[in-house]
C-alpha cells in the first residue's frame, strides 16, 4: 500500500497559543482515519494544514509523496467544517466549478450522486438548507478522483436521514488508492467506517491505532475509548 | 486564469445588473422630468429639474468612483474574508492567477458601468443643447453632434486616455490587491486589516506620485494631448443662446509621464508580491 499522507512533528501556533504540537503519523492508501477529539483539540488546524489553507509553523508533511506546496493541493479534496460554495450557484454551476477547476473531476459521477442525494441541478445554494448545502459539498469533495479526502465535521448539524447518507457516500466512495481522514466528535454515527483512529487533544496525539486492534484490546468501542480519554480532559 | 474570470463575473452578475438597473433608474427619472419640462413649454432648467440633474448625475459619478476602486480591487476583500474563499484557495492554481483574473475581471466589470455611464452623459449633453438652442437643435442631431465632434473627431486622442484610463485601473489595483493581501497576511482580523491595508496603499500611491511627479519636472517627460471639442454647445448659456452648432476649439493636456512608469514598475513589483503572499502566506 502506498503511503498517501505522512506528517513529521508537524506544528502550528497562534501567536503564542500552540494549536498543533507536533503531530506525526502515516497514512497508507485504502485506509480511512477517524481524527477524534473535542472543540478547540486541533482538528480542523490540522485538515487545514494538509488542505493548503494553512502554513505550518513547524515540521513537515507529504502528500503522496510530494511536499506541501502547489501541488498537493491537486491530490487533496477537502471538505470544510461550514459552507463554502457562492450563494449564487445551482448546484449545477458548483459542478461546473469544480469541473473547470480540477483536472480529476468526474462530473458524471457527480450528477449521479447529486441525484443520490436527491438534490436538484437547478437548486440554489443560498436557499438550500445546511444538510443540502453538506450534501452538496460532499458531492463535489467526492466527485473528484483526489488521492486524499478531508472532511471536517461532514456530520456535524445533518439530520438523521442525512447523516445516514452521507455516510453511505463515503462507503460508496472509498477505492484502495486513495484515504479519507473524517475528523468529527459524532463517534457513535461513523466508527464502523473507521480503519484507523487518532484521538487528538490539545494538539497532541493521544492516541493512534487500527480501529479494531484497539476495540479488542481495550474491549471497548471507539466511541467508548473517545469518553473514555476526554471525560477527564 | 479564464476560469477565475469567468465565475469572479458570474458572481457578480447580479450586483452589476442591479446596479445598472439603479443608475438607469435615477438617470430615466431625470430625464424623464426634463423632457415632461420641454413638452410643457418650459425652456431653461427648472429648478426641480436642476436638482434631478445634478442628483443623477452625481450619482452615477459617486458610483463609477467607488467602483473604480472596488473593481480595480478584483473585490479583494471578498476572497480574503469569506468562508467561500476557501473554495479559491485549495483550487490548485498559482496566487498570480487568482489574482490576475479577478483583477481583469473586474476590468470587464467596471466597463460595465463606465460605458453606459457614457451613453448616460451624452444623452445629458444632448439634451443641454436642446435646452441651449431653445429647441432650435433636434435631440437626435444633437447626440449626433456629441458622438461626432467628442468622440469620433478625437478618436486617437480618446484612445490614449482610454489606454491611460486602463493603466491607471490596472496599477489601482495592483496597489490594492498588495495592501489587502500583506495586510491579510499579517493581521487576522478583519477591520485591523482592512485599515492597515487602506493606509498601506494611500502611502504607497502618496510616494509613487509624489517621486513621479518630481523626476517628470527634473527630466521634463510629460506627454501631450491635444483634443479639440465644440465648447460653445457646452460652454454656457452664451454658447447656448446662439443656437450654433460650430466653434470647435483644441485644448492641450500635458500629462507627466513619470509617475505612470513609476507606477508601472511599483505595481508589477507589487502584484508580484501580493501572489507569492497570496500562495505562500495567507491563511484562513
Amino acid at each position: 500500500m502506498a503511503v498517501i499522507l505522512e506528517t513529521d512533528n508537524l506544528k502550528k501556533n497562534y501567536f503564542s497559543k500552540q494549536a498543533l504540537r507536533g503531530v506525526s503519523l502515516k497514512l497508507e492508501s485504502g485506509r480511512i482515519l477517524g481524527l477524534m477529539g473535542p472543540n478547540g483539540s486541533g482538528k480542523t488546524t490540522f485538515l487545514k494544514l494538509i488542505a493548503g489553507l494553512q502554513k505550518p509553523t513547524g515540521g513537515k508533511f507529504t502528500v503522496f509523496g510530494q511536499r506541501a506546496g502547489f501541488e498537493t493541493k491537486k491530490h487533496v479534496s477537502f471538505l470544510p467544517d461550514r459552507n463554502t460554495l457562492y450563494p449564487w450557484m445551482s448546484s449545477l454551476d458548483a459542478i461546473d466549478f469544480y469541473d473547470d477547476f480540477f483536472d480529476d473531476f468526474d462530473r458524471e459521477k457527480a450528477l449521479d450522486m447529486l441525484d443520490f442525494m436527491k438534490l436538484k441541478k437547478d437548486d440554489r445554494v443560498k436557499t438550500m438548507s445546511k444538510g443540502m448545502i453538506e450534501k452538496l459539498n460532499l458531492t463535489l469533495t467526492f466527485s473528484r478522483k483526489a488521492k486524499l479526502f478531508l472532511l471536517d465535521e461532514p456530520l456535524g448539524g445533518v439530520d438523521p436521514v442525512a447523516r445516514e447518507r452521507i455516510v453511505s457516500t463515503i462507503i460508496k466512495t472509498w477505492t484502495e488508492d486513495s484515504a479519507i481522514i473524517i475528523s468529527t466528535h459524532l463517534v457513535n454515527d461513523v466508527e464502523h467506517i473507521f480503519n484507523d483512529v487518532a484521538f487528538i487533544g490539545d494538539g497532541e496525539l493521544i492516541l493512534t491505532g487500527d480501529a479494531e486492534t484497539l476495540r479488542t484490546e481495550r474491549g471497548k468501542s471507539i466511541d467508548q475509548l473517545y469518553i473514555q480519554i476526554f471525560s477527564d480532559k | 486564469m479564464l476560469e477565475i474570470i469567468k465565475y469572479q463575473l458570474k458572481g457578480r452578475l447580479q450586483a452589476i445588473l442591479s446596479l445598472l438597473l439603479i443608475i438607469g433608474v435615477i438617470n430615466a427619472v431625470a430625464l424623464v422630468a426634463g423632457i415632461y419640462d420641454f413638452a410643457i413649454g418650459t425652456r431653461s432648467l427648472t429648478p426641480l429639474f436642476g436638482f434631478l440633474i445634478f442628483a443623477a448625475m452625481a450619482g452615477t459619478w459617486i458610483v463609477a468612483i467607488v467602483m473604480f476602486f472596488r473593481c480595480s480591487s478584483g473585490h479583494v476583500n471578498e476572497l480574503l474574508f469569506k468562508d467561500t474563499s476557501y473554495l479559491m484557495l485549495t483550487v490548485p492554481r498559482r496566487g498570480w492567477q487568482i489574482l490576475g483574473g479577478r483583477l481583469v475581471a473586474g476590468l470587464a466589470e467596471f466597463l460595465m458601468y463606465v460605458l453606459p455611464m457614457l451613453v448616460i452623459m451624452s444623452v445629458y449633453a444632448a439634451t443641454f443643447t436642446v435646452y441651449g438652442t431653445n429647441g432650435k437643435t433636434g435631440f437626435f442631431a444633437a447626440m449626433a453632434f456629441v458622438y461626432r465632434d467628442v468622440f469620433a473627431k478625437n478618436f486617437l486622442v480618446l484612445l490614449k486616455l482610454f489606454g491611460l484610463g486602463i493603466f491607471m485601473f490596472v496599477s489601482t489595483g495592483a496597489f490594492i490587491m498588495f495592501a489587502g493581501v500583506a495586510a491579510r497576511s499579517f493581521v487576522r482580523g478583519k477591520k485591523l486589516a482592512t485599515t492597515i491595508g487602506i493606509v498601506l496603499f494611500l502611502l504607497i500611491s502618496d510616494w509613487a506620485t509624489k517621486l513621479g511627479t518630481w523626476i517628470s519636472e527634473m527630466l521634463g517627460w510629460y506627454v501631450n494631448v491635444p483634443i479639440s471639442l465644440a465648447t460653445n454647445q457646452f460652454g454656457g448659456m452664451k454658447g447656448f443662446a446662439s443656437g450654433e452648432m460650430s466653434g470647435a476649439i483644441g485644448q492641450q493636456f500635458a500629462i507627466p509621464l513619470a509617475p505612470f512608469l513609476i507606477f508601472l514598475v511599483i505595481s508589477a513589483i507589487l502584484f508580484a508580491c501580493a501572489s507569492w503572499l497570496m500562495e505562500r502566506k495567507v491563511e484562513l
